[in-house]
């Protein structure tokens, strides 16, 4: 092993292992929940109190 | 900088070895009346914060996240005050003193993880989760496998990061202060533990900022000295630094041999960064996600500023100071700045930036404990031994006894390890943090057929793929923090 820090194997490899997993078995709720999720992440908890209103 | 290289390469024709300066008596390693009472006065301060902060710390909200009530200004600085070393202060100028222009590829690498917080990380974040980054990946994911797989990546950087930093401690300590190594590490992992135990998130927030501030003033202020020297023209340092070294110490050079081994180097700095948990961590101190953004801006302004200083300081210590006297002091170059300080401040100056550096310390290992006692009692405790059922002062009880562990163990490795390579350890520490928590964290917030399996895969990966990949690299051949400055980051 040459390198003296392995970052430019080991990131893409994580990445690429975590990819390759995901697709060879979906999960379901995991999807599901990704709207929430999404609409959280950029609006906050606030955003969810409002989209739960309507 | 080609500009800048070719500006003070002009017309100059090498007039090497112009100056010599004779070796300066140097009195590092002896005990410094000022810096011992700097020192006092910085541990008698944060253990009074300490004080008033454990009085208002009574839930774990207050204990690991200060309650998310900290405004930008103060995250902003804590944040800096988190990330900045006393290994970016006195790695980062010995590593320009003795390459020059090289010295920079760690302050670039550790500065632009920083953007790739701002625009990914922070607000999604902040906005997913309570403690830790775990709850990121536990708001979609099956909680009890990834937050076992996030809090050991956690944990394991946590324990290299610490051992990184006591060893260093140990190091800089014994040369600056004259204490024995035992000493300097007991003392540091026994101020860290009073400030985390008992004042959590808010008195390590207030250490952070004090040590923050007194880390920009003392470089600042020597970087000042140093251009006072030049008629505050940068230019007119690095001609020095170019008359006397030649002008290869403005061009890239043999620091990083490959193009490779530098993009190498500086994905692992610059997601590293991203995955550091105790890093991640300090978004839960704020309120909300614009109080997160503006508090990166700050840190991030704040992070560049000093290592902006830092290469003055480099480059004025090789010209002022001279390599072989800073080499003789400690092999690397590590001591370039305290000597630098002793040159244009005298005995009491000195004594400022070692007192300085001593609380940078104490800064960083207080943010990184306080983080493992999150992993361990939010993510172990509270959400996979009890289902998340932990009633709240069961939780902040077993925080506690997280955190006295942590520090035991960072003070035991730190004497145990006192002669391991501190760049390994440190090394290791990023590349896992890139490898391991990065990419988990990534594709959770960005990717809707992101799985459970998928996040356990890519953080196992991570861990053990730079883990055997470190053991299996060329050895960097040195030890202790008198190495090069990767080591004591």
């Amino acid at each position: 092993m040459p390198l003296k820090n392995p970052g430019i194997i080991t990131v893409p490899l994580s990445f690429l292992v975590g990819i390759v997993v995901s697709l060879l078995a979906p999960e379901q709720s995991s999807q599901d929940a990704y709207l929430a999720a999404h609409q959280r992440m950029h609006l906050g908890p606030v955003g969810d109190a409002h989209i739960a209103k309507h | 900088m080609n500009a800048l290289t070719l500006l003070t390469a002009v017309g100059a024709e090498a007039t090497k070895e112009a100056v010599k300066t004779a070796k300066a008596a140097t009195s590092l390693g002896q005990p410094n009346v000022t810096a011992i009472a700097f020192f006092f006065l910085f541990v008698s301060i944060t253990l009074g914060i300490t004080y008033w902060a454990a009085r208002r710390t009574r839930s774990t909200r207050e204990y690991f996240a200060a309650g998310g009530s900290l405004g930008s200004v103060q995250n902003g600085f804590a944040l800096a005050g988190d990330y900045m070393s006393a290994a970016s202060f006195l790695g980062i100028a010995g590593l320009v003193s003795m390459s020059g222009f090289d010295g920079l590829i760690y302050s670039v690498g550790w500065l632009v993880g920083w953007p790739v917080i701002t625009f990914l990380i922070a607000e999604p974040l902040r906005n997913l989760g309570k403690f830790t980054f775990a709850d990121v990946l536990a708001f979609r994911l099956r909680q009890r496998p990834v937050r076992i797989a996030a809090a050991s990546g956690t944990l394991t950087v946590v324990t290299f990061y610490l051992i990184a930093q006591m060893v260093g401690a140990g190091g800089l300590i014994h040369l600056m202060f004259g204490l024995s190594y035992k000493v300097a590490v007991v003392i540091v992992g026994g101020v860290m533990l009073l400030y985390v135990l008992f004042g959590g998130m808010i008195a390590t927030t207030w250490v952070q900022i004090i040590k923050a501030v007194l880390l920009l003033m003392g470089a600042t202020l020597l970087a000042g000295l140093v251009l006072s020297r030049f008629g505050w023209n940068p230019l007119e340092l690095f001609a020095a630094a170019r008359d006397r070294y030649g002008s290869a110490v403005l061009a890239p050079g043999k620091l990083v041999a490959s193009p490779l081994e530098a993009i190498s180097l500086g994905i692992a700095l610059m997601f590293g960064t991203a995955g550091l948990p105790h890093v991640l961590m300090r978004f839960y101190t704020v309120p909300d996600a614009a109080t997160a953004r503006r508090s990166v801006a700050l840190a991030t302004t704040i992070i560049g500023a000093f290592y902006l200083v830092t290469f003055i300081l480099g480059f004025g210590a090789s010209v002022l100071v001279g390599r072989e006297t800073i080499n003789s002091v400690a092999a690397g170059g590590n001591m370039a700045a305290p000597l630098l300080a002793e040159a244009l401040g005298g005995t009491g100056f000195l004594g400022f930036i070692s007192a300085v550096a001593f609380a940078t310390i104490l800064a960083v290992v207080a943010g990184l404990t306080l983080s493992g006692s999150a992993a361990l009692s939010h993510d172990l405790w509270n959400h996979v031994v009890c289902k998340g059922q932990s009633p709240e002062h069961e939780q902040l009880r077993i925080a506690k006894i997280a955190t006295v562990i942590l520090a035991l163990l960072a003070i035991g490795l730190g004497i145990l390890f006192k002669d391991e390579n501190v760049a390994f350890m440190v090394g290791l520490a990023f590349a896992i943090a890139a490898s391991a928590n990065f990419p988990a964290l990534l594709l959770s917030m960005a990717w809707k057929k992101f799985t459970t399996r998928g996040a356990v895969a890519s953080m196992v990966t991570g861990t053990v793929s730079a883990v055997v990949l470190i053991l299996l690299s060329p050895p960097s051949g040195s030890t202790s923090c008198t190495t090069p400055p990767p080591s004591c980051r």
